[in-house]
């Protein structure tokens, strides 16, 4: 089947990153907006935009009904959910099948039973995968029980879930019931269902996962690991391929098992095997990812491959020309996600305009964002505002283009966790590769920038004030000029003309 | 002129005055010479005592957010007499970091909380936020209910701190 239209059921800077692909191939893109993206890049980059409406999630990016009717409206053949919202909805693709639209992804069969984590689990330990020990509910026993079979800590996870939401670390039995009960109430709210499970927590685990591209003609490949050990509240930080934990010998062998994941459920399209790695090089399987993946660049700048097309190709029927031997992988790639969040108030989401923006470019710097000058950030979605990624010969060589890109990164108006990525990346233990899950909260625990002010920041704000008081430009008494001014009315540059 | 500004509840006095085409800016006990050109709207490049500066600031309101190699201050104008005290208080009164979703309360008027005790849980974004007691005291006033919602600054508990 041809696509020659595609709609881009998502946002921000995936949804920029599909239609830019889209466009390279020379298909057609439709674009969707809630009330607050109205003025977002996806939506003037798209050839054709419907309004969703209301912007909480459910009426919006989470309506399946409201998508399906534009896709038939506007004729898209296909739809790109992106990652979130209804990429990994097994009803959305079974849906969109049955409205005669090609879902870009896998099967609602793979979907639902990758998504189900107990299910996941049996299906690759059956199939011979290393799995971590856990509780699946299947056991026949409390969940107090199943913690003492397994052993503080241990890890509460939503059943449905990903992206850490519903995520508990519990040490102790005094903690459970409260964890438990947070736990169900965030995978309620956010996948609508709170079936829980538990798995042995290890203590120094490093996250490592494989890209994994499978054609709708039984052909599998991987394009390799990304490390993903740099976390916060187990969602991803900064991401890294190669990574330095694992030898040839080990990268063939997850690699190996990563391909037996895929091939065990007949997996279609692009996808991601996530391993945890512990300290005795002993891999387990922790779930599939059965969509694109948010660090999905890092794989693109280091293989030279461009996964969203391949996504697209092998949704069309294609087959998949790459062969496991001919891909290589050269030099590093690191990737940091710039969120709108303030690391040092327990990394609370920050709302607000983005008054000034001004990107570091050169050599092997890849931007990937769906926001722009003047940009209002809402409470509505995922305070991510940006990936920054870079390419370089080797580790050491990509980390200081990585700090150096950071250090030139201006966003102002917003509090974003920019001086919070600079500090892990120049913090010894990354430098040294001397990383696991449990890295920002051994490093930076109580992380705070707090500093004071330097007079060259004082200087610049007396002369900025003084210019703006009204006396350089001889408009007058300086005081009345600028104290007179309501807080709220004179916003950032636009108040001056030139 | 003297201008004043405030940054984690210290006090920072700047005395500014113009000196042909450069500035005068006395900081603390130094003074420097400093020459400025605004190269486009809030980027500067600053010659301090011959030294060259490259910076960025954003104003809004009262705020100021500069950049300056590599890091972002944001701190306010305050008025001329303004006391650090105004600005470290402890506070009564908590207000919401977030705009969300009351999901869970776990005080009642007149409880008497430890340091630490979480009162209100608010979900934004799908996470969860702990609004925790800052110090062990009296809950006077609990704002919010289950199922409310919450914009960001409201005033979500007013507390007494037990001496």
């Amino acid at each position: 089947m041809e696509i020659t239209k595609i709609l881009v059921a998502n946002r921000g800077e995936i949804a920029v990153r599909i239609m830019t692909a889209c466009q390279e191939m020379g298909i057609l893109t439709v674009g969707v907006y809630s009330d607050v993206d109205a003025k977002s890049p996806h939506v003037e980059m798209a050839d054709e935009t419907f309004p969703l409406g209301d912007p909480t999630p459910s009426a919006s990016y989470l309506n399946m009904d409201k998508l399906i009717d534009i896709a038939l409206k506007s004729g898209a053949n296909a739809i790109h959910p992106g990652y979130g919202f209804l990429s990994e909805n097994a009803d959305f693709a079974r849906v969109c099948a049955k409205a005669g639209i090609k879902f870009i992804g896998p099967t609602p069969e793979v979907i639902h039973g990758m998504g189900d984590k107990i299910e996941a689990k049996r299906t690759m330990r059956d199939a011979g995968v290393p799995v971590i020990p856990g509780y699946t509910g299947e056991e026949k026993e409390t969940l107090q029980e199943a913690c003492q079979r397994i052993g503080f800590p241990v890890l509460i996870k939503a059943s449905a879930g990903g992206g850490g939401k519903g995520m508990k670390i519990v040490r102790s039995m005094e903690e459970l019931d409260e964890a438990v009960a947070s736990a169900r109430r965030e995978a309620k709210s956010s996948f609508g269902y709170d079936e829980l499970l538990l798995e042995k927590y290890l203590p120094k685990p490093r996250h490592i996962e494989f890209q994994i591209l499978a054609d709708e003609h039984g052909k599998i490949i991987h394009l390799f690991e990304r490390e993903c050990s740099i976390q916060r509240r187990h969602q991803k930080v900064v991401e890294e391929t190669p990574s330095i934990a694992i030898d040839d010998e080990l990268r063939e062998k997850m690699g190996r098992a990563a391909i037996l994941a895929a091939k065990t459920i007949d997996y279609t399209n692009a996808g991601t095997v996530e391993f945890m790695l512990d300290a005795e090089r002993n891999f387990y399987f922790l779930e599939m990812n059965t969509r694109l993946q948010v660090e999905h660049a890092i794989t693109e700048m280091t293989t030279g491959i461009d996964i969203v097309k391949w996504q697209i190709k092998i949704a069309s029927g294609e087959p998949l020309t790459l062969e496991q031997e001919k891909v290589t992988q050269r030099g590093h790639a690191i990737e940091c996600r710039i969120y709108a969040e303030d690391p040092e108030k327990n990394f609370m989401p920050s709302t607000g305009t983005l008054q000034t923006v001004e990107l570091p470019t050169g050599v092997n710097i890849r931007h990937d964002t769906g926001i722009s000058q003047g940009y209002k950030i809402s409470p509505y979605y995922d305070p991510m505002m940006a990936k920054l990624i870079v390419y370089g010969e080797d580790r050491k060589d990509a980390s200081r283009k990585l700090e150096w890109a950071l250090s030139n990164y201006i966003a102002l108006g917003i509090t974003t966790n920019i001086p919070f990525l600079r500090a892990i990346v120049k913090h010894p233990a990354f430098v040294n590769g001397d990383i696991d899950t449990h890295f920002i909260e051994t490093y930076f625990g109580s992380w705070s920038s707090a500093k004071t002010l330097p007079s060259e920041v004082l200087i610049a704000a007396a002369i900025d004030d003084m210019k703006h008081s009204g006396v350089v430009e001889g408009m007058g008494d300086e005081k009345t000029e600028h104290e007179t001014a309501s807080p709220w009315t004179t916003v950032g540059r636009w108040r001056i003309d030139s | 002129m003297e201008l004043h500004y405030e940054h984690q509840g210290k006090l920072y006095p700047v005395r500014i005055t113009r000196d042909g085409e450069a500035f005068s800016i006395g900081v603390g006990d130094k003074s420097f010479r400093v020459e400025s050109k605004e190269t486009k709207p809030g980027y500067f490049a600053l010659t301090i005592d011959g030294k060259v500066t490259k910076c960025n600031i954003a104003t809004e309101g009262n705020q100021r957010h500069i950049f300056i190699n590599g890091d972002v201050y944001r701190f306010n104008r305050v008025e001329a007499g303004a006391r650090p005290a105004d600005f470290d208080k402890l506070p009564s009164s908590i207000t919401s970091p977030i705009s969300g979703k009351v999901t869970a309360v776990g005080a009642v008027d007149n409880d008497i909380v430890e340091a630490g005790q979480v009162l209100i849980t608010i979900e934004a974004m799908k996470m969860e936020y702990q609004i925790k007691a800052p110090y062990a005291g009296k809950v006077e006033k609990i704002n919010f209910k289950l199922g409310d919602q919450v914009d960001i600054g409201e005033l979500l508990v007013q507390m007494e701190k037990t001496e």
